[in-house]
């Protein structure tokens, strides 16, 4: 049987632009910033001049008070190089939705994929 | 798959990393070796490709999983893909892998994590077709190491029920986010 099961935690999705990455291994960026933030780091989102990743467990507004600690410990990772334009673009916390919204039955094709647009 | 002194024994297995970002070197593919040596670990004949990766495209990951069908391989494994997160933030890579599969195959189960945003943050497949073992795996490193190592428990303790597999696989992700 195909089932789903709801992830209850709390993340804050941050965005990093102005840097220029080359041969990444993300890993080893997750641990760093989990050694510098103390909460899990999963980088979910990488291009030529940006990182996406998610925070679990803190606030927007404690990233981004300490971006400049951020910023510093990114630019030593392998594979990123920081420039004077590498800023925190964006840290915003996810917004629960209503849990009766849970997704029910086959869903394969369906470009739709929030809860309050599935079949319910 | 053969079976030696009852435990089912792995010869051969493609592993498909998807994603521009892995296909242009942008991010290194760490997870391929990492999965490769899991593998070997408890499979030292196991031979194993690692497949040039695959553009975030449905039909481009479709006609991998068709040729590497056609090889007969054993195990196929896709790396990445396997959440929704580009059907509403634009920057994130495109996730195709679990529609792909799940489109191709008709031998299939799943199990779908959301996030409490009503994300799908990961659709997880098992599928068989004839002799061929079919899943995904998540592209974060961590999530993809576990997704691997229960499926190898899975093989080792000769599960043969897609639902069950996939259950073990989907706990053993589920148990590396950081629950409220």
């Amino acid at each position: 049987m195909n089932t789903s099961i709801i992830a209850y935690t709390d993340k804050t999705v941050i965005r990093i632009k102005g840097v220029k990455i080359k041969g990444l291994k993300p890993f080893e960026l997750e641990n760093r910033l989990e050694k510098i933030i103390g909460r899990k780091i999963r980088v979910i989102g990488v291009t030529g001049d940006s990182i996406e990743m998610d925070a679990y467990n803190i606030e927007p507004e404690s990233i981004l008070k300490g971006e400049n600690g951020i910023i510093t410990a990114i630019s030593t990772i392998e594979g990123i190089t920081a420039t004077e334009l590498t800023e925190i673009d964006s840290a915003e916390k996810i917004l629960e939705v209503e849990v009766e919204n849970i997704p029910k039955g086959e869903q394969v094709g369906c470009g739709k994929e929030r809860w309050s647009y599935l079949v319910k | 798959m053969a079976k030696k002194g009852g435990v089912i024994l792995l010869n051969s297995v493609a592993i498909i990393p998807t994603g521009d970002e892995i296909l242009n070197g942008i991010v290194t593919d760490t997870n391929s070796p990492a999965i490769m040596q899991l593998i070997l670990e408890v499979y030292p004949k196991c031979e194993i490709m690692r497949l040039m990766p695959v553009i975030d495209n449905e039909i481009e990951i479709t006609d991998k999983l068709k040729e590497c069908l056609s090889r007969d391989v054993e195990l196929i494994i896709f790396i990445g893909g396997s959440g929704g997160g580009h059907r509403h933030v634009p920057t994130l890579g495109k996730d195709f892998t679990h529609s792909a599969i799940l489109k191709y195959l008709t031998e299939c189960k799943y199990k779908a994590i959301y996030g409490k945003n009503g994300h799908l943050w990961s659709k997880l497949i098992v599928a068989k077709k004839d002799n061929t073992f079919v899943i995904n795996v998540p592209g974060p490193y961590v999530e993809a190491i576990e997704a691997t190592k229960a499926f190898i428990n899975c093989l080792i303790n000769d599960e043969k029920d897609l639902s069950t597999i996939v259950e073990n696989i989907a706990k053993a992700v589920f148990s590396k986010y950081p629950i409220n």
